[in-house]
C-alpha cells in the first residue's frame, strides 16, 4: 500500500524535491523585490500590457467597498466576466460567470447566483479573504477566456491551461491541467484534475497522470489523453519566455490558455509553482535545472526565441 | 555566497555557545545529565560527653575545614546553654579549625553534638591540597634517629620517582614484616597506625616533602566510630594524594572525611572529667541536581546566580513553559521539512500543543474536534448573513467562547472531570482555526481541510508529549542554554536540500519508472 522509493533513487531519476526548489532555487534565484509582479495580478497584468503580452481583457478594478455602488448595472453590459482577487493564489476566490439569466449570474456548472452573492464575494475579497497573508485586496473583473475548441472533450467544466515552467528564461518542462468532476471543475492536481505532460517541441502530449497515478484516458469523458496537442504551441512557448524579462525573476511558472479569437494569453504568474509537473511528464527536473545553471553568463543571454531553441535541443528526444 | 558564511557563523556560535555552557555546568559543576540523579550524603555526628564539675566548663573540639574530595553541606550544632565560638587558624587554608564551647556554672552529665553534612565534590576543590609549610611543626630528632632517618631515605629515594612512589616505598618498609634497624628506632616499638603515621610525615617532610597529617572517618554505610583514623597527605602535580599508613598503595575505597588536621589534641574539656566522643555516620541521598545548585550557589558561581534557578517557583513554571515553545518549533521545522507533515501555519501546532497542556490530551483532542465542528456549523451559517470578514470572525470568537463556556458548566454539571479549564488563548486559537478551516473547506474541499487539521494535531501531539517528557524538561530546567542549540538546529535544517519523506512516498512510482536524462 505504500511504497516508499530511496532518497538515491529519487536523485537518479533526477527529481527535484520542495526543500531543494525552495532553497536552491526560489531563494537563490528569485529576488524578494520582484515578488509584487507575479503575487499581485493586476501588476502582473499591467507589466505584461507594456512588454505587449496579451492578457486577458481587465473590465473593471475594485478597490473599495464604495465602487460596488451601481456596478450591477455595469456589469449587466457583460455576457461573462471573471471576479478576481488581485493577491489570491492556487485559484483562491476565483468566480467565473458564463453567462445572465433573469438577473442570475451562472457559473460554468449551472449554478445560478443572485447579485447579493457577487457582492458578498467581493467584500470578501476586499477584505482580504482569499488573499495572501490576509491583506487588504483588489477585486479584477476580467473578460472570460472564449476557450477554442481544441480541448473539447478533454477537460471537464474548467479552465485548461498550460503550464511552462521557465528558469532564468528557459522554457524548462510544460504540462497541461484538465480539470475533472473530481476537481469539482478546478485545475488543481491535489484535488483531481488530471495533469498533461506536453513535449516541448511538438506541444503533444507526453504522459497524464491523476492522483499520481498514470492514466491513459480522461476520467469523465473518455478521451484518449495521447490524443491531445497544444494548438499555437509556439506562440504558447514564446509568450511563456517572455514573461522573464517582465518579471525578471528566475524561476516561475507561467500558466497560459487559449482563446479561439485571440490566440495565446497568460493567464498568471507563480513565483513558487509545484512539483507534480514532474510526475505529469514523469521526468526530473534536477538534470534540466541543472544544465541551465552551468552556462556561462554569455550563453545566457539569448533573445526568447534563442532560448526555446535551445531548451528543444536539450532536453526533446530529437 | 556571504549570506551563507554569515549563517554558518552564527550557527556555529550558538552550538559553540550553547554546548560550552552545557558542557561547563555538567564537567565542572557537576549537573547531572538524566533526571533523578541521586548522589550519596553523609551526615557525619561527634557527641561529645563529660561530667561537669560545678566550675566554668570550656570544651575544645578539633572541627572539619573546607575538604577537597567533599563538599560540606552543612555545619551545625547542638548544646545547651552554652556559647559558641569557631576559629580557623588560618582561613581559607584549610588547615586547623577548631570549636569552642564555653559556660560559667555546669554542672552534672553534659553533651554536645557537632555535626557535618557532605557528599562528594564534582571537582575537586583547591582548598587543602597545598598546605602552608610554615604550619607544619616539624618533630625534633636526635643524631641517632637523624641518621636512621638518611638512611631511611637514601634507601627510600632509591627505589622511587616521585612523592607518591616515595610514600608507597616508605610505608612498605614500616610495614614490611621484618623491619630494619633504622624504622625499629625511628617507630619505636609502636607499630599502630598512628605512630606510622607520624613517623612517615616526619620522615617526608625531613626528606623536603610537605605532608601533614588528617585525622578522618571513611564514609561508606552508616556506621559509628570511637576514634579517627590517620593518614597521611599531600600534593603531587596539584593533586591530593592520600596514604593509609598501614597499606602502601595510595587512596582509599571510599571518601574520607578529613575531621580533623594536624596531630594537635582533638579534644580538650577544660572544668570536666570523663571526655569522650564518638563518631556517627549516616548515609543518605539526596537529587545531584540540588546538590549542583547548592554547591554553586554556594560557591558564588555567577552562571547560577543569574539564571533561572535564582528565580520564584511559580516564575520557574511559567519559564518553563515559555522554553517550550522553541522546543516545538523545532519539532514543527523538523516535520516540515525532513518529513514533509502539512500543518495549518507554523504556529498552530506549538499553540494546540499549549492549549492542550492546560487541559489534558484527550479531552483537550476531544473538546477541540467538538468546537471545531459546532464552531464550523455557525460559521457557514454566520456567513450566510452576508457580514463582512472582520465582523464574521469577531461573532466566531464570541460563539465559540459561548461554546466552551457551555461545555465547561455541563461537563462540570454531569461531573466529568478534566473539562476545559477556559485559559485565555485556546479560544483566540480556536477562533482563526474555525475560520482558516472553513476556508479550507470552501476552497480546496473538505479532504484538504482534513489532511491539515490532521496534520496539525499530529504534530501538536509530538510536541505534547515532548512536553510532558521528564527528560525533555529537565534539560530545559537545568541546561536552559539548550535553547541556543535548538536555534542552531533550526537554521541548520532550514539549509536542507533533501527529499521529505512525504516525497520519497510521492515521487515513488516516477522514481522507479524514470531514467534519468
Amino acid at each position: 500500500m505504500f511504497e516508499f522509493a530511496t532518497p538515491s533513487q529519487l536523485k537518479r531519476a533526477g527529481i527535484l524535491g520542495m526543500n531543494n526548489r525552495n532553497i536552491s532555487y526560489i531563494a537563490r534565484y528569485n529576488e524578494r523585490k520582484f515578488y509584487p509582479r507575479v503575487d499581485d495580478k493586476l501588476e502582473t497584468k499591467l507589466l505584461a500590457k507594456e512588454e505587449d503580452i496579451a492578457t486577458p481583457e481587465l473590465l473593471k478594478v475594485i478597490r473599495h467597498p464604495h465602487e460596488l455602488k451601481g456596478l450591477e448595472d455595469e456589469l449587466k453590459k457583460y455576457d461573462n466576466f471573471v471576479l478576481k482577487p488581485s493577491r489570491g493564489s492556487a485559484g483562491k476566490g476565483i468566480l467565473v460567470i458564463t453567462s445572465q439569466k433573469d438577473g442570475l449570474y451562472c457559473k460554468p456548472s449551472g449554478e445560478a447566483l443572485p447579485y447579493n452573492e457577487l457582492k458578498k464575494h467581493i467584500n470578501n475579497t476586499l477584505s482580504g479573504l482569499y488573499s495572501l497573508g490576509g491583506r487588504r485586496d483588489k477585486v479584477l473583473i476580467e473578460r472570460c477566456i472564449n476557450f477554442s475548441n481544441a480541448f473539447d472533450g478533454f477537460s471537464y467544466q474548467g479552465v485548461p491551461d498550460v503550464r511552462v515552467i521557465l528558469f532564468k528564461g528557459f522554457p524548462v518542462m510544460a504540462m497541461m491541467r484538465l480539470s475533472t468532476k473530481a476537481s469539482d471543475g478546478k485545475a488543481n492536481l491535489h484535488q483531481g484534475a488530471v495533469g498533461v505532460g506536453i513535449d516541448l517541441k511538438t506541444g503533444q502530449a507526453i504522459n497524464a497522470v491523476q492522483f499520481n497515478k498514470q492514466i491513459k484516458a480522461h476520467p469523465d469523458t473518455g478521451k484518449l489523453l495521447s490524443e491531445l496537442v497544444v494548438p499555437l504551441w509556439d506562440e504558447v512557448l514564446l509568450l511563456s519566455c517572455q514573461c522573464y524579462e517582465m518579471s525578471e525573476l528566475a524561476y516561475i511558472g507561467a500558466d497560459i490558455v487559449l482563446d479561439a479569437d485571440l490566440g495565446a494569453q497568460l493567464l498568471e504568474l507563480n513565483a513558487r509553482p509545484g512539483l507534480s509537473i514532474q510526475i505529469a511528464n514523469a521526468t526530473g527536473l534536477r538534470t534540466r535545472l541543472s544544465l541551465i545553471e552551468s552556462l556561462t553568463r554569455k550563453q545566457l543571454r539569448k533573445t526568447p526565441e534563442e532560448r526555446i531553441a535551445f531548451s528543444i535541443e536539450s532536453f526533446c528526444q530529437q | 555566497m556571504k549570506s551563507k558564511t554569515q549563517l554558518i557563523v552564527i550557527i556555529s556560535i550558538l552550538f559553540a555557545i550553547g554546548g560550552g555552557l552545557i558542557f561547563y555546568k555538567h564537567m565542572f559543576l557537576g549537573f547531572p545529565l538524566i533526571p533523578n540523579e541521586e548522589e550519596n550524603v553523609w551526615s557525619v555526628e561527634a557527641k561529645i560527653t563529660f561530667k561537669a564539675e560545678g566550675k566554668p566548663a570550656k570544651v575544645t573540639l578539633a572541627v572539619p575545614g573546607p575538604q577537597t574530595i567533599l563538599n560540606i553541606l552543612d555545619e551545625s550544632h547542638a548544646s545547651a546553654g552554652y556559647g559558641f565560638l569557631r576559629s580557623d587558624d588560618k582561613p581559607g587554608q584549610g588547615i586547623a579549625r577548631r570549636a569552642v564551647w564555653s559556660q560559667r556554672d555546669v554542672n552534672g552529665k553534659q553533651t554536645i553534638y557537632y555535626r557535618v553534612v557532605v557528599h562528594k565534590a564534582f571537582v575537586e576543590n583547591k582548598a587543602g591540597v597545598i598546605p602552608d609549610f610554615s604550619y607544619i611543626t616539624l618533630p625534633e630528632y636526635n643524631n641517632l634517629q637523624e641518621t636512621a632517618i638518611k638512611n631511611i631515605i637514601k634507601i627510600v629515594s632509591k627505589k622511587s620517582a616521585d612523592k607518591t612512589s616515595f610514600a608507597g616505598a616508605l610505608l612498605k618498609l614500616f610495614n614490611s614484616k621484618s623491619p630494619s634497624q633504622d624504622v625499629l628506632l625511628i617507630l619505636g616499638r609502636d607499630f599502630s597506625s598512628d605512630s606510622k603515621a607520624k613517623a612517615a610525615a616526619g620522615i617526608m617532610n625531613y626528606a623536603g616533602i610537605r605532608t601533614y597529617l588528617i585525622y578522618g572517618l571513611e564514609l561508606h554505610g552508616s556506621k559509628t566510630f570511637t576514634r579517627l583514623t590517620p593518614y597521611i597527605v599531600f600534593a603531587e602535580n596539584e593533586k591530593y594524594v592520600i596514604f593509609n599508613p598501614m597499606k602502601t598503595q595510595p587512596g582509599t575505597d571510599v571518601p574520607v572525611l578529613a575531621w580533623q588536621r594536624g596531630n594537635n589534641q582533638l579534644l580538650k574539656v577544660e572544668g570536666g572529667v570523663n571526655p569522650n566522643i564518638t563518631f556517627s555516620v549516616v548515609k543518605s541521598s539526596r537529587a545531584t541536581l540540588g546538590l549542583a545548585q547548592d554547591a554553586a550557589q554556594n560557591k558564588g558561581e555567577a552562571l547560577i546566580d543569574f539564571s533561572i534557578y535564582s528565580l520564584p517557583l511559580e516564575q520557574e513554571a511559567a519559564f518553563l513553559m515559555l522554553l517550550m515553545v522553541p522546543v516545538g518549533a523545532l519539532v514543527v521545522v523538523i516535520m516540515r521539512s525532513l518529513i514533509g507533515i502539512p500543518t495549518s501555519g507554523t504556529f498552530m501546532p506549538i499553540l494546540l500543543a499549549l492549549a492542550f497542556a492546560s487541559t489534558d490530551l484527550l479531552p483537550g483532542i476531544i473538546m477541540f474536534s467538538i468546537i471545531i465542528t459546532l464552531g464550523l456549523v455557525m460559521r457557514t451559517y454566520l456567513s450566510k448573513l452576508d457580514l463582512l470578514l472582520v465582523p464574521r470572525i469577531s461573532a466566531v470568537v464570541v460563539v465559540v467562547i459561548i461554546i466552551m463556556a457551555g461545555v465547561t458548566i455541563l461537563s462540570h454539571k454531569l461531573g466529568i472531570t478534566g473539562g476545559l479549564r477556559a485559559a485565555f488563548f485556546p479560544v483566540i486559537i480556536l477562533s482563526w482555526t474555525v475560520e482558516r478551516l472553513s476556508i479550507i473547506c470552501e476552497e480546496d474541499g473538505g479532504t484538504e481541510a482534513v489532511r491539515l487539521m490532521t496534520g496539525s494535531i499530529f504534530v501538536s501531539i509530538i510536541i505534547y508529549t515532548l512536553m510532558n517528557s521528564e527528560v525533555v524538561r529537565f534539560w530545559l530546567y537545568s541546561y536552559s542554554e539548550v535553547v541556543l542549540i535548538i536555534l542552531g538546529c533550526i537554521l541548520l535544517l532550514g539549509q536542507y536540500t533533501g527529499y521529505r519523506l512525504s516525497e520519497l512516498l510521492r515521487f515513488a512510482p516516477l522514481a522507479k519508472t524514470v531514467k534519468g536524462e
